[in-house]
């Protein structure tokens, strides 16, 4: 028999965040089968006495916790268990923050305390997202919607009333931007430059915006545009006002738009003008050629796209490739001939979806919660490449993005060599505003317990970053190195490493521009 | 920036030295699926238009100055008077559904039209359908509590220059045993033929004479300075009444003999003599308002003691719920909650334009209903702040800063916080016929605004 148990908190409104770390405290604690932390939505309620729940009567600000377990005294204590997660994030947010009571409780409020604001970023959940930022629009503010599940219909109606308003509709789902200068959302510390990059695909951005910087460039404006907007559906609608507004912004002397497989007909129409200034267009898993305007040019990597934009501003970038194949032979020595496989374990969607690209061309069939195709689903047969994207959201229920907790991913890859067929286990480690203050220092010591191993895999770790972010890229970078690592100098380099080993042929890390 | 949702962005921006304001976001309109798509088309596609029409109603809310122009006979002056209307507050109901208060109240009216001899006379004729029972609200017409008006009874009249409109209510009833309170007894009647054959006749020469020599009487400026005395100009009406009374005491000292010092012992003795007044004078100003179309702004509300009404501008009905209970009573000695009846009256519209509720913090004498201390009165006055969309520019609140009170109540943010307008107001007693019994503050129910949003939304305007 198990005990199901409920506790209320009323009026005690708390963010996702909040939300999944009591869920996992709860789920944490003895005993406990299962959890939850949910606000008393009609919607939450109604899934809370589907799992067998006895729910309170409570209002959709009421806090609900609820817990079944094994007996009614692990379910008490499992609810301590979130109740002490909830207080000790309660005391710690409040040196230095706004009494909660004195911030406005309406974005119109806001604005009216704010008057010369002119971005909101929205990260409610999916229900109520279109609302607030359809309440921006209205307030003259771009919109960075970073909540997701927003039905496309609602998508279409806030990207063509935003464009009718002129105002940007960054999302759903938009992970990063960065206008005049200031990071949004999960966005990295980059020098001002000449690029402009729009993009529908968040850590596709930061990947190119961070090797810009690197590579002695820098940004203008990064316009973050949701991972649907150019399909046949959304049309384009913000990918098409981003680089009109970047044609026009005196401080872009170059454009990079930064797409996941785009709809061939919205990418063919947005590409039949330059705008005026050199446009490259990184779709990243193009298959079929793209019709375009003269002077646009398109590749299929997030590499190629900086190296294309940085040749198109006359300079000359470095070679990537460059030594990584003596690098591979040396990780070869002494691999266990029976670990041919390869593991990647990513908290970047892009970054995940790029790897399978490029690497699939070598290794053939890769296995994935996102799959390049049907039949590459998973659970995938003994043996075979595996691609996991962490951030998708059948991993991060009731847990934190993995960008924000690695603890998850550290996990998976300290019981990387338990399978005695995988090679190579491959990690992004995503560094920059509204990230793990020192993933590092997670992640590094599951690393370790890898590679120290006699004859186990190898692991090649890509860390996405810049000097000037907070967490530092070059100490992310010497602790993973230390920890065993082979590091590579861009995503798409680190998938090449990756395939380079699982083939056992070092050349493939040094391939060349074609991709 | 503003943040809304998730702290850490707001914190990530702040850290690159950007000013963010977070917004204390909670889940809007309770979650409702309907009433979040409402929101979102009102706050979305619709937004420049509603903003546009609720700027003009805030405009003509706060900019109307309704001037007291005279008393008259309700037959000659009242649209749609007839010689057996009677008039009730709040929002229309069947005889049957009428609450003990305001059923008692309509016996005195017909007695004291002549109508009947007693209350059970007079309730079989009403029964009987030989009275037309109006809301006094369809006819420029507003009442506090349980008052009903008929043919005969004296109206103050009200006159909207802006508009050219005019409204109409009866002169306050007085303190103790009267009609308005829901007391039928031989000595209420009394009251409302005391106003009839005694007030009137003694104060229409001196309101006449005092208009002659200084003019109309602007009489939300008689508001605004009671504002400044301690008045919210609904509960208590103290100091403006004073101030009424002042400018009427030149004609009043004229009036005529033993008639005059009568009138002016039941003037000295009601200290609501200006709340029909300022009904009156926000009746028309909300008329006006309510003439602009598109809006999410409530322009009336009143009760009749089993249903609580509310209008919307631009929309010509009612949206209805239960009248709720008074809340918070402070009941006199003898009686308590199972006396209560629930809330009554027209004088909710007060609420509407930035006095009552609204102006709470400019009136210690509120405060001592609202938990004793000056800080409920304020918290009265910043719930009402949080559910408006502007400011009045007249009505200011000294213990505030002299700040404008709240008008302009938005359905839109009412049905997001899910935060009803308060009133505070008297309590009758529900079933045995003894008058007020107390007083408290009533909270408007959420269904109704929530009705009236939906309502916008499927309006033709919209």
């Amino acid at each position: 028999m198990t005990e199901a148990a409920t506790r209320v908190h009323a009026d005690t409104y708390i963010d996702s965040v909040q939300l999944m770390a009591a869920t996992r405290a709860m789920s944490g604690a003895p005993g406990v089968e299962y959890a939850a932390a949910v606000m008393a939505t009609p919607a939450n309620r109604d899934d809370l006495a589907a799992g067998g729940f006895d729910v309170p009567a409570a209002g959709a600000n009421d806090l609900v916790l609820a817990v079944r377990a094994g007996s009614a005294a692990d379910a008490e204590a499992g609810l301590d268990a979130g109740d002490e997660t909830l207080a000790s994030a309660a005391a710690s947010a409040e040196p230095g923050g706004a009494e909660p009571g004195e911030s406005p409780r309406t974005l119109e409020d806001a604005v009216a305390a704010l008057p010369d604001a002119n971005v909101a970023i929205v990260s409610v959940p999916g229900p109520f997202a279109a609302l607030e930022a359809h309440k921006a629009l209205s307030q003259g503010l771009h919109v960075l919607l970073f909540s997701d599940n927003v039905p496309v219909g609602d998508e279409v109606a806030l990207k063509e009333r935003g464009a009718s308003l002129g105002l940007l509709v960054m999302g759903p789902g938009a992970g990063t931007a960065m206008l005049g200068g200031t990071g949004l959302g999960f966005a990295n510390a980059v020098r001002a430059g000449r690029v402009g990059v729009v993009a529908a695909a968040g850590t596709g951005a930061q990947e190119v915006m961070c090797l810009l910087d690197r590579w002695g460039e820098g940004v203008s404006q990064a316009i973050g545009v949701g991972g649907r907007d150019l399909s046949s559906a959304v049309g384009g609608t913000m990918a098409g006002l981003g680089l009109r507004a970047l044609a026009e912004d005196p401080a872009t002397e170059a454009i990079l738009l930064v797409s996941k497989p785009p709809s061939a007909d919205v990418a063919a129409r947005l590409l039949q003008s330059a705008h005026g200034k050199p446009l490259v267009a990184a779709l990243v898993g193009l298959a079929a050629p793209v019709e375009a305007a003269a002077g646009v040019l398109i590749t299929d990597t997030l590499e190629e796209g900086v190296l294309l934009t940085l040749e198109g501003l006359g300079a000359t970038p470095p070679d990537p490739g460059a030594g990584l194949a003596s690098l591979v032979s040396s990780a070869l020595a002494g691999l266990d001939p029976a670990r041919r496989s390869l593991l990647g374990l990513f908290s970047g969607g892009t970054l995940c979806y790029e790897s399978m690209v490029v690497m699939s061309r070598y290794l053939g069939a890769i296995h994935s919660n996102t799959p390049l195709n049907y039949s590459w689903g998973i659970p995938a047969p003994a043996g075979a490449h595996v691609c996991l994207d962490l951030g998708e959201e059948e991993y991060t229920r009731g847990r934190p993005h993995p960008m924000i907790d690695p603890g998850d991913r550290a996990e998976r890859i300290a019981a990387a060599p338990g399978d005695g067929s995988v090679g190579v286990v491959l990690i992004d480690v995503v560094l920059g505003y509204g990230g793990h203050a020192d993933p590092a220092s997670v992640l590094a010591p599951a690393c370790r317990s890898v590679t120290a191993q006699p004859g186990g895999p190898r692991v090649v770790a890509y860390v996405l970053g810049t000097e000037a972010d907070p967490q530092v890229r070059s100490k992310q970078c010497a602790a993973l190195e230390e920890a065993g690592c082979l590091l590579a100098p861009t995503a798409t380099r680190a998938a090449l490493l990756a395939a380079a080993i699982a083939a056992r042929n070092p050349s493939i890390a040094e391939d060349g521009r074609a991709g | 920036m503003v943040n809304v949702g998730l702290r850490l962005f707001g914190d990530a921006v702040r850290s690159q030295g950007v000013g963010v304001v977070d917004v204390d976001w909670r889940i809007p309109a309770g979650g409702d699926p309907a009433l979040v798509a409402a929101l979102t088309t009102t706050y979305g596609t619709h937004s420049a238009r509603i903003e546009e029409a609720n700027a003009e109603v805030c405009r003509r809310l706060d900019s109307a100055a309704p001037v007291l122009s005279g008393l008259a006979t309700a037959r000659d002056v009242v649209p749609g008077m007839g010689d057996r209307t009677l008039l009730h507050p709040g929002p229309p109901l069947a005889w049957e559904d009428v609450c003990d208060p305001l059923r008692r109240s309509a016996h005195a009216a017909v007695m004291a039209e002549g109508w009947a001899d007693t209350p059970e006379a007079a309730e079989a004729l009403i029964a009987s359908g030989d009275v037309d029972l109006q809301p006094a609200n369809e006819h420029a017409t507003v009442g506090p509590m349980a008052t009903v008006l008929g043919p005969s009874a004296p109206v103050f009249v009200v006159e909207n220059p802006q508009s050219g409109a005019r409204a109409f209510a009866g002169i306050n009833q007085g303190p103790g045993a009267a009609p308005w309170f829901g007391v039928e007894t031989p000595e209420a009647v009394a009251r409302l033929v005391l106003l009839r054959e005694a007030v009137r006749p003694v104060l229409e020469p001196a309101l006449g004479a005092t208009i002659e020599s200084g003019g109309p009487i602007d009489i939300f400026s008689v508001a605004a300075q009671g504002l400044q005395m301690g008045d919210d100009a609904h509960m208590r009406t103290q100091a403006s009444t004073n101030l009424l009374i002042r400018a009427l005491l030149p004609g009043l000292v004229a009036a005529d003999g033993d008639r005059g010092v009568k009138v002016a012992r039941f003037l000295a003795t009601n200290h609501l003599l200006f709340l029909n007044v300022v009904m009156a004078a926000a009746k028309t100003t909300s008329d006006w308002a309510s003439a602009v179309p598109g809006s999410s702004i409530v322009t009336g509300m009143a009760r009749n003691g089993t249903t609580f009404g509310i209008k919307v501008a631009g929309l010509d009905r009612w949206f209805t719920a239960p009248a709720p209970d008074v809340g918070q009573a402070l009941f006199h000695p003898g009686y308590g909650p199972a006396d209560a009846a629930p809330d009554i009256g027209d004088s909710a519209v007060l609420e509407t334009l930035g006095l009552g509720g609204a102006a709470a913090a400019a009136s210690p004498a509120v405060a001592t209903f609202l938990g004793g201390k000056m800080a409920g009165a304020v918290a009265a006055t910043r719930a009402m702040e949080s559910i408006c969309a502007g400011r009045s520019t007249r009505f200011r609140i000294p213990y505030l800063d002299f700040s404008g009170s709240p008008i302009g109540i938005d359905l839109r943010r009412v049905v997001t916080l899910e935060v009803t307008p308060r009133i505070t107001t008297g309590i009758l007693d529900a079933a045995g016929g003894r008058g007020q019994v107390g007083a408290g503050v009533a909270t408007a129910p959420l269904a109704a605004f929530q009705a009236a949003l939906l309502g916008v939304v499927e309006s033709p305007e919209a």
